[in-house]
Parts: C-alpha cells; sequence; structure tokens
C-alpha cells in the first residue's frame, strides 16, 4: 500500500484500516480480522488513493525535446570535436565489446555442466617431481577404487587418449583424432548430451563407440548410424552404439568419440597404482564441500595401497571443473588451457581504453563549456533549475554515448570474424540471447554517459547567469580573465591529460616488453636447430626393416639432409621413464626427462656434443648405451660422468654405460630453465621419422617424399608437420597476448593522440588572437610552437613519469614468468617516454604550425 | 474538473461529515452512515466519496492529534467547506421546493 499509495492519505487510510482491524479483533477474533484488514486495504485499489504523477517530469518529458533538438544542433555545429568523441568512443566500445565477448567465453569455460559444483578432476603432486604443480592424470586404479571405498564420491569417470585412429567405413577412409577411451558413467556425470542411445548402456560392451553428430554425418550421411560397425586402424570393429552433441568449445577438453574404457589394455607395467599414468579420472562428490574430507580419505586411500615412500610423496587433490581452463597449469593437460592473468590484463586494458575515452569527452566538454555559457545562461534566466540542466547535459551525453555503442556493435560484428580466427574460436554477438552482453552493453553506455556527463553538467550547470550574460554583449574574453567560466575544470582537464598519457606509457612499455621478449624467444639460440624439419608419424605396428628402408630411401634423395627416427622430439612429450644412476644414493638422483632416438637424432637436429660421442649404428652394443645433458652431468655430480652407468629397471634395462654428455639445448619452453636430460636408443618405441629438408626445394621433397610413402604404406594416408610450428606452440599464448597487447595499446595511443588534438584544437582557437598579436610583436614560429607545448610537455612528462613505477613492477613479474627473459632496460622506458612525448608533440605542433603561419591580419580579426 | 454534481452518496456523506463536525474521519462516517441508514459500506467507499468531495471543494481535510490507538496514526479529518454548505443548501432548497410543488393529491394512493 505504502508503495502506491497517495502519501498525503496514507496515514489516515492507514490509520482508519488499524482502527477497524481494532474493533474486529474484539468481535469477531484474530483471523478474520486479518481478512477483512486484508480485503479493506484491496478496496484502496482504487485511482484515487494513487500517487499523483509528478507534475514537473511531464515538464522534463516535454523539455527533453528541446534538449535533444539544442543537442543535436550542437553537435552538427561543432562537427569536428563531435567526430573526435564519436571515434574515441567507438573504438573504445569496440574493444570492449571484443574482450567482453572473449572473456565471458573464457569464464564459461565447463559451466555447462549441470553437476559442475560436485564435479572434480583427481590429480596428483609429486614430491620431488620435474613437474612442480602437479600431474593431470593418475593410474588406472585410483577412480574405481575412490568411488567404491569413499563414501562422499558418488560416482567416477576415466578417460584415456586413443590417439589418432585410422578408420574405415566401407571405401571411406580417414584418419581421426580426439578419442577419447572412457568409463559407462560419463553420461552421468558430464552433461553432454546423447542424442541416441541410451546414457547407461552405450558405453557397457567392449568396442562400443559413441560418435559426435559431426563424425557420424561424416560416416553415415543418410542417418542410422546407430549399430552400425566402424573398422579401426584396419583391424578392430567398433560398433556405433549412440550418438551425441558435438561438444561445446567452452570446454576444458573436447572429443570426437568416445570409445568404452573395457575395449582398452593398458601394457603391463608393474605396480598398477604407480605406473601408467595415463587416466585423466574425474568424480562426482555428494555434495560441494565434502571436498576436503574426500582428498583426506584419498590421502588414505593411497596409504593403503602404495609403499610408504611412495604414499608420503603422493598428495592427491581435487580441483572443480570449473577452475580447470583457467587456473590449473599442471602436467599433461588435456588441452592447452587459458591463463587467470590474461583475463585480468585483458579487462584491466578494456577498462584503461574506456577510461581514456571517457577522459576526451569530459575534456572536450568542459573545455568547450564557454560555448554553451550563453545558452545555460538564457536557460536560468528564463527559469530553468540546476536539476533540469544536469538532466539535459547528462541526456545529452548519454545520447553521444548511445550511438556510439550502436556504432560500435556494428564494428564489433564486422571484426568478430578476424578475432575468431585470431583466437581460435567461434565466438557469435547474439545480443538478445546474451543476457550478460546485453547487460554489459547498458551498464556500460549509462556508466560512459554519467562518468563523462556528470562533471561537465555540473560545471556547466553552476554557471551564474548574471556573469554569463554581462560577457555577451562583448566577446567572451571578459571572462576568461576574470577567471570564471573558461578556467572551471582546468584542473581536471590537466589531471586527466596527465592520466591518459599515464595509462598509454604503461601500456606502451607493456607492449614493447612483451614484444621484445617474444623476439628474444623466437630468436634465441636454442642449442639446436629447429628449421626445416619435418615430422611423419610411423605406423603401427612398427615394421623394423619397412622403417630402415624407407630410411635410406629418404636419406638418399637429394632435397633430404638428414633422417632420424624417434619416440619424441624436443617440447614434446617426454617419457617419464624412472631411471637409476648406478652408484648414487636416491636423493642425489635428480628428475630427469628423456628423448628416445636413434643414431642421426643429433645431427638432424644439429643438437651438439660437449663430450664422447653419439649413437653409432656400428656399435651393436650402442641399442644400451645413454647420453646425458650438462645439466644432468652437474646435477647428478659424479667426476667423471663417461666412466659411470645409467640403467633403467622399470624399463628392464640393465646397467649400461654412459657414452657422451650433450650440450645443454632449450628442449622445453623458455618459461622453464633447462633441465636434466638423457638419450637412449629403443628401437621399439620409435613413433616418428624427423626429416631435415634442403630449404631450397621444400616443396618438390616434399612430393618425393609422398610418393616413396605410399610404396611402403599403400594403406595409410601420407602425414606430416613442421617442428618449428609445434615447437612455436609452446608460446602461442604469449604470442597471441603480445599482438593483443600491441593493437590495444596502438588503439589506447590514438585515441590519447585524439583527445590532445581536440584540445589543443580548442586552445588554438581561443588563443588566436592572442598568437597574432605576438607575431606583430615579433615572435618565431618557434616561439609559438613552444608557448603550445611547454604546457602539455610538462603534464606529459607528469604521466610519464608516474605510469614509470607502475610498468616496471608489472612488467618485471611477467618477465618472472621466464626463466630466460631479456631484463628490463631503461632502454623501455626511454623509448616509451620518448614515443608519448613525440606524439603528443606531434599533435599539438600541428596546431602550433597552423597559428604561427596564419597573417596576424587574419587572426587578429578572429571572433571566438 | 469534471462537474460539481453532488452525487447521493456524495450528499449523505458530506452530511454526516457537517452532523459529526469535529470528529469526522474514515470510520467515524462509516459508522454513522450504518447506524442512521443501515447502509453497510466498505471503508475504501467511505475513502472515495470523501476524496471526490475534496476534489470538487465540498470538503477540505486535515489530520488530526496523534492518539494512541490505530497504530500512532492521525485521523484524517474532514470539514464541509462554504462551497460545501451551499450546495448542501441548494439541494435542500431544491427538495423542499419540490415538496412544496407536489400537489396535495399526488400522494393519494
Amino acid at each position: 500500500m505504502e508503495a502506491i499509495c497517495d502519501p498525503q492519505r496514507l496515514e489516515g487510510i492507514q490509520g482508519d484500516l488499524a482502527e477497524l482491524y481494532e474493533e474486529r479483533l474484539e468481535h469477531k477474533g484474530k483471523i478474520r480480522a486479518k481478512w477483512a484488514y486484508f480485503f479493506d486495504a484491496l478496496g484502496f485499489l482504487r485511482p484515487f488513493a494513487w500517487k499523483k504523477p509528478n507534475i514537473s517530469t511531464l515538464n522534463h518529458l516535454y523539455m527533453f525535446r528541446n534538449y535533444l533538438k539544442v543537442g543535436l544542433r550542437n553537435l552538427n555545429k561543432h562537427r569536428g570535436y563531435t567526430l573526435i568523441n564519436m571515434l574515441g568512443l567507438v573504438i573504445s566500445f569496440t574493444c570492449c565489446l571484443l574482450i567482453g565477448l572473449h572473456l565471458q567465453d573464457e569464464l564459461s569455460f565447463d559451466r555447462y555442466h549441470v553437476k559442475k559444483d560436485r564435479l572434480f578432476r583427481l590429480v596428483n603432486q609429486v614430491a620431488g617431481a620435474s613437474y612442480e604443480n602437479g600431474i593431470a592424470k593418475v593410474s588406472e586404479p585410483w577412480a574405481p577404487e575412490a568411488k567404491a571405498t569413499i563414501p562422499e564420491i558418488q560416482d567416477a569417470c576415466r578417460f584415456v587418449f586413443v590417439g589418432q585412429s585410422l578408420f574405415t567405413k566401407d571405401d571411406q577412409q580417414y584418419y581421426e583424432r580426439g578419442g577419447l577411451y572412457t568409463d559407462a558413467s560419463v553420461f552421468n556425470m558430464f552433461s553432454w548430451k546423447l542424442l541416441e542411445g541410451e546414457a547407461e548402456q552405450v558405453l557397457t560392451a567392449p568396442n562400443s563407440i559413441v560418435l559426435t553428430q559431426t563424425l557420424a554425418e561424416k560416416y553415415f550421411p543418410n542417418g542410422n548410424a546407430l549399430g552400425e560397425s566402424l573398422t579401426i586402424d584396419n583391424e578392430q570393429v567398433w560398433k556405433v552404439t549412440g550418438i551425441v552433441e558435438d561438444v561445446p568449445e567452452n570446454s576444458h577438453f573436447t572429443f570426437n568419440f568416445l570409445v568404452s574404457l573395457n575395449s582398452y589394455t593398458p601394457p603391463d607395467q608393474g605396480d598398477k597404482w604407480v605406473r601408467w599414468n595415463q587416466y585423466y579420472s574425474y568424480v562426482l562428490l555428494d555434495e560441494e564441500q565434502s571436498k576436503a574430507e574426500a582428498e583426506s580419505k584419498l590421502d588414505q586411500m593411497l596409504d593403503k595401497h602404495l609403499e610408504a615412500e611412495q604414499a608420503a610423496a603422493y598428495t592427491p587433490f581435487l580441483q572443480p571443473i570449473a577452475s580447470i581452463h583457467l587456473q590449473s597449469k599442471l602436467h599433461r593437460e588435456m588441452s592447452t588451457n587459458g591463463d587467470l592473468s590474461y583475463i585480468y590484463i585483458y579487462a584491466i586494458i578494456g577498462l584503461f581504453i574506456l577510461l581514456i575515452a571517457c577522459s576526451n569527452f569530459v575534456n572536450l566538454s568542459t573545455a568547450r563549456a564557454t560555448h554553451r555559457a550563453k545558452e545555460v545562461g538564457v536557460r536560468k534566466v528564463i527559469g530553468a533549475n540546476r536539476k533540469s540542466l544536469i538532466f539535459q547535459f547528462l541526456s545529452e551525453s548519454t545520447i553521444v554515448v548511445a550511438t556510439a555503442a550502436i556504432i560500435a556493435l556494428g564494428a564489433t560484428r564486422l571484426l568478430l570474424p578476424a578475432l575468431n580466427s585470431f583466437l581460435n574460436k567461434s565466438l557469435q554477438l547474439d545480443l538478445f540471447n546474451n543476457l550478460y552482453l546485453l547487460g554489459g552493453l547498458i551498464i556500460m553506455v549509462l556508466f560512459t554517459g554519467l562518468l563523462a556527463g556528470t562533471y561537465p553538467a555540473l560545471v556547466l550547470s553552476s554557471f551564474r547567469p548574471i556573469q554569463v550574460l554581462k560577457g555577451s554583449g562583448g566577446n567572451l574574453f571578459s571572462f576568461f580573465k576574470r577567471g570564471g567560466v573558461a578556467n572551471r575544470g582546468q584542473l581536471l582537464r590537466k589531471g586527466l591529460v596527465v592520466f591518459q598519457f599515464m595509462i598509454a606509457t604503461f601500456l606502451i612499455v607493456a607492449s614493447l616488453v612483451v614484444s621484445g621478449q617474444l623476439r628474444y624467444i623466437n630468436n634465441k639460440n636454442l642449442g639446436f636447430n629447429k628449421d626445416q624439419i619435418i615430422n611423419i608419424p610411423l605406423s603401427f605396428p612398427l615394421d623394423q626393416t619397412k622403417i630402415s628402408t624407407f630410411k635410406a630411401d629418404l636419406q638418399n634423395m637429394p632435397g633430404v639432409l638428414n633422417v632420424s627416427a624417434s619416440a619424441n622430439q624436443p617440447g614434446g612429450s617426454d617419457f617419464g621413464v624412472p631411471y637409476q644412476a648406478v652408484g648414487l644414493p636416491e636423493d642425489q638422483q635428480p628428475a630427469m626427462r628423456c628423448l628416445v632416438v636413434d643414431e642421426n637424432f643429433l645431427d638432424t637436429y644439429e643438437i651438439k656434443l660437449a663430450d664422447g660421442r653419439g649413437f653409432s649404428s656400428d656399435i651393436a652394443t650402442d641399442s644400451n648405451v645413454y647420453l646425458i645433458n650438462e645439466t644432468a652431468a652437474k646435477q647428478l655430480g659424479w667426476n667423471k660422468p663417461l666412466e659411470e652407468r645409467m640403467a633403467m629397471p622399470a624399463v628392464e634395462r640393465e646397467p649400461a654405460p654412459i657414452v657422451g654428455i650433450v650440450k645443454d639445448f632449450h628442449f622445453h619452453s623458455l618459461h622453464e630453465p633447462i633441465t636434466p636430460l638423457y638419450f637412449f636408443m629403443e628401437k621399439t618405441w620409435f613413433s616418428q621419422l624427423n626429416v631435415k629438408l634442403d630449404a631450397n626445394r621444400i616443396n618438390e621433397t616434399l612430393e618425393t617424399i609422398e610418393d616413396r610413402w605410399d610404396q611402403y604404406e599403400a594403406d595409410l594416408p601420407f602425414r606430416y608437420s613442421f617442428f618449428d610450428r609445434r615447437f612455436g606452440a609452446l608460446h602461442a599464448a604469449e604470442r597471441r597476448t603480445g599482438r593483443m597487447i600491441s593493437i590495444l595499446t596502438l588503439l589506447a595511443i590514438f585515441i590519447t593522440a585524439l583527445g590532445l588534438f581536440g584540445l589543443t584544437t580548442y586552445t588554438a582557437e581561443k588563443r588566436t588572437k592572442e598568437m597574432g598579436i605576438r607575431k606583430v610583436f615579433g615572435a618565431s614560429w618557434m616561439d609559438i610552437l613552444s608557448l603550445f607545448s611547454k604546457e602539455v610537455l610538462i603534464l606529459v612528462g607528469i604521466g610519464v613519469a608516474l605510469a614509470t613505477p607502475i610498468a616496471w613492477i608489472v612488467s618485471s613479474n611477467w618477465l618472472k614468468n621466464f626463466a630466460y627473459n631479456i631484463g628490463l632496460g631503461v632502454g623501455f622506458f626511454l623509448l616509451a617516454a620518448c614515443l608519448a612525448l613525440g606524439i603528443a608533440l606531434l599533435t599539438v605542433s600541428y596546431h602550433a604550425w597552423i597559428s604561427a603561419r596564419r597573417s596576424p591580419v587574419v587572426s587578429i580579426r578572429h571572433e571566438v | 474538473m469534471k462537474g460539481t454534481h453532488l452525487g447521493e452518496f456524495e450528499e449523505v456523506v458530506l452530511l454526516i461529515v457537517a452532523v459529526l463536525y469535529d470528529n469526522a474521519y474514515g470510520v467515524a462516517i462509516q459508522e454513522e452512515i450504518a447506524k442512521r441508514s443501515g447502509r453497510k459500506v466498505t471503508i475504501s467507499t467511505v475513502h472515495s466519496a470523501l476524496h471526490r468531495l475534496d476534489k470538487k471543494g465540498y470538503a477540505t481535510s486535515r489530520y488530526g492529534e496523534a492518539t494512541a490507538t490505530r497504530g500512532g496514526r492521525r485521523k484524517l479529518l474532514f470539514t464541509v467547506t462554504p462551497a460545501g454548505e451551499k450546495v448542501l443548501n441548494q439541494s435542500r432548497r431544491l427538495r423542499n421546493d419540490l415538496w412544496d410543488s407536489i400537489p396535495e393529491l399526488a400522494f393519494k394512493f
């Protein structure tokens, strides 16, 4: 009642109701009295009792048409300023929208699962392992045992990579990747929608396969895939038991097909609880809060099944599924994850750009307040109050901002495909199905409109009519001199210029550092040569004679410089097979990575030897000897490593001598320092050929290789990848962010310069007469230039000075991510300062030049 | 403002406002109507009529002293304005005239 009732009557009516209620309470009892009260109250839902609309609002609505008209005329009259404002706002809105879309997508990862709050990934942290944060996969029995023995864990599901497989259906034959072996419980836990097949049943039988819609349509274009079978790798037959909707892209992992886990036989590696950590394991808890409880019980479970020493080193923990994409940085993640710090960086830059555009708006509006002063004066004399004037200017700025937002929407739509191909995503600008975006846009418009409009509105509405109108008879200079209208907000204006250049300098430093570091990474001598090498995957099962003939064939081709076989390559997965350094205590044996290679590998990658020799095909015993890198030699602490021996009991390799020491090279991203590494030869593990090509004839050589491949492997298509591209992927995130930051920085600088340009345009106009007089008295154009630029340069200088410490802290923190970085030199800051000052000077000098060139006769006659 | 016509119910309410003189507020008026004519009206109907009288200028309202009952809320008290008195008199005069001009035979059934 209070909400709708005319306040003048409310008290009397409520009083009457209360009196009636009390009376009835005595006579009829509480319940009936209450009901009667209720109906009586309802009775007041009549027009007479309602609040009356405020008459002055009606007036506002009427006046609004006038505001709009005057506002539009004003914008039209000063097209240059309008353009500067609009351009700045449109650019910043477009940036914000694109950034917003990207961030929204990043933040939405894995949140579509209905049970997302209770879904966790079971991972393991191993004390003393080379991967500090833990490993994303665990071994086979963990998840099922946890489900069976821990009451908090309601369900569990494991995934194992299928690896690339050759699918054959009639005459169609393709390599398919992105398959996962998984437990039958998968559809109970994850919210992927099964289009055909029954969730409980589809993956129970061995050799059952569930295809995604895309894959099903590829092999069974006529539908009815269910019950059909596919031949895999020319040997197995998998039966299609279900079809699942394509996995949304905002998932930390995706798949093209799922195969029942009981079709998968892990190799026998000894203790199942420790070996073969290939199982991505997910658990469903009974409630979100039982995470800690479940973790401690998992620890106890390991105590029971592992040897004491190992159990002590292992710390299992659970990661909420929605946090994996942005916050998890484990060893062997299922796919490349995003990074929360980049989310913050983008958000902050977006905000910066928005603020710069707002500052432009405020600066130009207040600076040009004099142009509107007369209007304000007249309005006030006629009877406008301050409130209505504030409303006028706020609505004007909101209209400008809203128009900019609409243009920005169009621009976003145009630019989105470019962003998508850049980020390798498929973002959509679907305003009406995306409430966050719509809401965000509205908030952005109102926020910017208010932020940019409030100050000008307050300043403009505060003019005293007498002061303003007194000046109107003659020229407007009269009240500049009294420190009146024009000087209002000068301090703020200066402050904003400082602020803008502070941000711009900060961004310049940031992008210089990022691009410098990236160039450093690209050009850093890695210790080996990553260029012109292709990797050709071998087919399974391996046929050693076929491989050696093929190798020999390739070796004889004119365009091929070198060929070697290996199981892995730098930057790829390096087997964490445990080793034993003979004669050393356990705690002196650091975690080591290994490369499984043949005798030509070092030559192919141009890896250099520091001591000893490499593998040789002429020495039969070389199938069981070792090479280590310098770091390994140092960390193992042997005096004469070449006289020592290593063994790999886990894979039944007897102790054998170390025959060579390899010079350190960066076999991983430059985030990490070089770690201990060893090489050994194990022909049965080989999975690829590494072919070094002659740079001058790559294309023709590739064709010849393909011809030759078809002779050896008629059943299998020829595939290859360039090694440098794969290795480069290790720094893809930095490269992408680096380019984004550069682009955003350029835009920020542009908007800043635009604002400064607008401001000097105004100052120049205002001081035309003064400049004319100065010229008459003999000022040279240099004098005029320095007059214009002195103040601006001081402001920019302050901005640069303020930005420097912030930029220093942020950049040095970022560089700490890299084990090998360029270091933060003074050069960056000097260059950034020069750029900022240079840009400011350039912007200002245009007007100085115009003013200086203009004949004094013209400028003195000039009326503002 | 639409019309100045005094409706039948409005007339009753206005008369009762006059009758109650210093204590003419919603509930009292409602009770007085019930007592005198036996008509049961809801409180909102009374307020509605009072509002119309107010708008037509026949009654004015003011707030009385706060009381301990009614949850401490003040009564919205109504008084008849001179215009109200005039319209009541008019109405009465009209009726009197009409009564006076009824031929004696008219009521002989």
